[in-house]
């Protein structure tokens, strides 16, 4: 019985794994090559807030921190920007749900979506900032530009289109299905 | 169980901070490396399949006639300016009685396996400093023509950035009708164009005119073309016109590049 569970576990373990792989890559070198302004979906986040909201606050954190590091890896940003950013925004996310929106409605799941996503925005600017004032590199340019401006508003969307569709798919199945998530 | 999930996020951060520590200290070198040879395949698979469909969303002719068009036409634009350049260098041996050995370039082909999250005008190359790769370096099409320059390196992976991105410059000649070649600077616009700087007032530069490489920076040799003039821009008060450029290939339609290794001496005998 014992090793029945272990297995299992360690099945899950796998499963969750691959699953972290297969949304990095696919962020990485799918999305990234659509047109605008659908290069600007983060797959990454809305998944992250999902877990982070309606399924597991410590899954949340380690999946942030396991898809961070395969981004960070790729990544023309120095290396840990990232996984800090998806981390500290998944503590800015929970923090504002044990606080504000405690209820796991699609409501509160939108709007913690929302807040999330500016949040990350925010602390990727920040770090922006920082590399600039220290003169590691110049990537600001590229944040205050009109089109930028225009394909985060479309993140936003994106983000909240598919946080809706997951929380819809979670519910229908839910009651038949336990997630792989869980 | 908030006590507990309290824990595991202290004992995350702990744990991400000692990665980092690890990777800046290169400690990490071998980890890294096996799991982006892991990665790597599955990333280039996917970039392919997304490349393939992108054809849902581009127009107008065949995907199979456009690619030949375009190689046809970027061959023999390359070839031209290959011939004006012996022409002008053969002129320089018949007047100096010198003799100069035909500059040979190391070539690394690299695959394009995706682009950086946070910028697409980042390309993600499988090759890296282990396979000879420096920041700098210039990448071109299987074509000949500049595709962009390596700006990161890691031990098996770089980033290169395109012509198209605000924070890429080099110095350019143009080769056109006017009997010099005249110079200036080009540098990225927003991501959608290139745009040509510095052009003196007095130089003559027409449309179709092209452009390449002046061989002025480290590790940029002369001659590599990146486009063609499309408009030019000069007011009567400014000291320096402008010219935007049109790239010569599609920068989404690239798969296989070139990255320019460091040549080797040219000899004078």
């Amino acid at each position: 019985m014992l090793k029945l569970e272990r297995s299992r576990y360690l099945l899950k373990i796998l499963g969750n794994a691959s699953l972290i792989i297969l949304f990095s890559l696919l962020q990485i070198s799918f999305f990234t090559i659509l047109p605008w302004p659908f290069n600007y979906f983060n797959l990454i986040l809305s998944v992250v807030f999902f877990i982070t909201i309606i399924l597991n606050y410590g899954m949340g954190l380690w999946f942030a921190v396991s898809a961070g590091l395969i981004l960070d890896l790729f990544s023309f940003l120095n290396f840990g920007t990232l996984t800090i950013s998806l981390l500290l925004t998944v503590i800015a996310v929970n923090f504002l749900f044990d606080n504000f929106f405690t209820n796991k409605s699609l409501y509160s799941l939108i709007i913690l979506g929302f807040l999330g996503n500016l949040v990350y925005i925010i602390i990727l600017l920040v770090f922006n900032f920082a590399y600039f004032i220290f003169g590691i590199n110049n990537n600001l340019n590229k944040f205050f530009t009109l089109s930028n401006f225009y394909g985060l508003l479309w993140q936003f969307f994106f983000n909240i289109l598919l946080l809706s569709a997951l929380f819809l798919i979670f519910n229908f199945l839910s009651k038949k299905l336990k997630s792989v998530f869980y | 169980m908030r006590a507990r999930i309290k824990k595991s996020g202290l004992i995350l951060f702990l744990i991400l901070f000692i990665i980092i520590v690890l990777h800046y200290s290169k400690l990490l070198s071998p980890v890294e490396i096996l799991a982006v040879r892991f990665l790597s395949p599955f990333g280039s698979g996917i970039y392919n399949f997304g490349q393939k469909i992108q054809i849902l969303w581009r127009s107008d002719i065949s995907r199979g006639d456009y690619e030949k068009l375009l190689e046809e036409r970027n061959k023999l634009i390359v070839e031209n300016v290959e011939l004006q350049i012996l022409k002008q260098e053969n002129q320089v041996l018949r007047e100096a009685l010198n003799f100069i050995e035909e500059n040979r370039y190391n070539f690394l082909a690299a695959k394009i396996i995706g682009r950086d999250p946070l910028s697409p005008n980042y390309f993600i190359l499988n090759k890296g400093t282990a396979d000879g790769v420096e920041n700098n370096l210039p990448v071109i099409s299987e074509g000949g023509v500049l595709v962009g320059k390596v700006v990161k390196t890691g031990e098996k992976t770089s980033v290169m950035l395109i012509p198209t991105d605000a924070n890429f410059q080099t110095a350019v000649l143009i080769l056109g009708k006017s009997k010099g070649n005249t110079s200036g600077l080009v540098r990225g616009e927003k991501g959608l164009g290139i745009k040509m700087e510095f052009i003196p007032q007095d130089e003559t530069i027409g449309k179709d005119d092209v452009i390449l490489t002046s061989g002025l920076e480290l590790y940029m040799p002369k001659g590599l073309v990146i486009g063609k003039v499309s408009e030019v821009s000069k007011e009567a008060r400014e000291i320096f016109g402008e010219a935007t450029i049109t790239p010569l290939v599609s920068y989404e339609d690239l798969n296989i590049v070139m990255v320019l290794l460091p040549r080797e001496e040219s000899v004078l005998e």
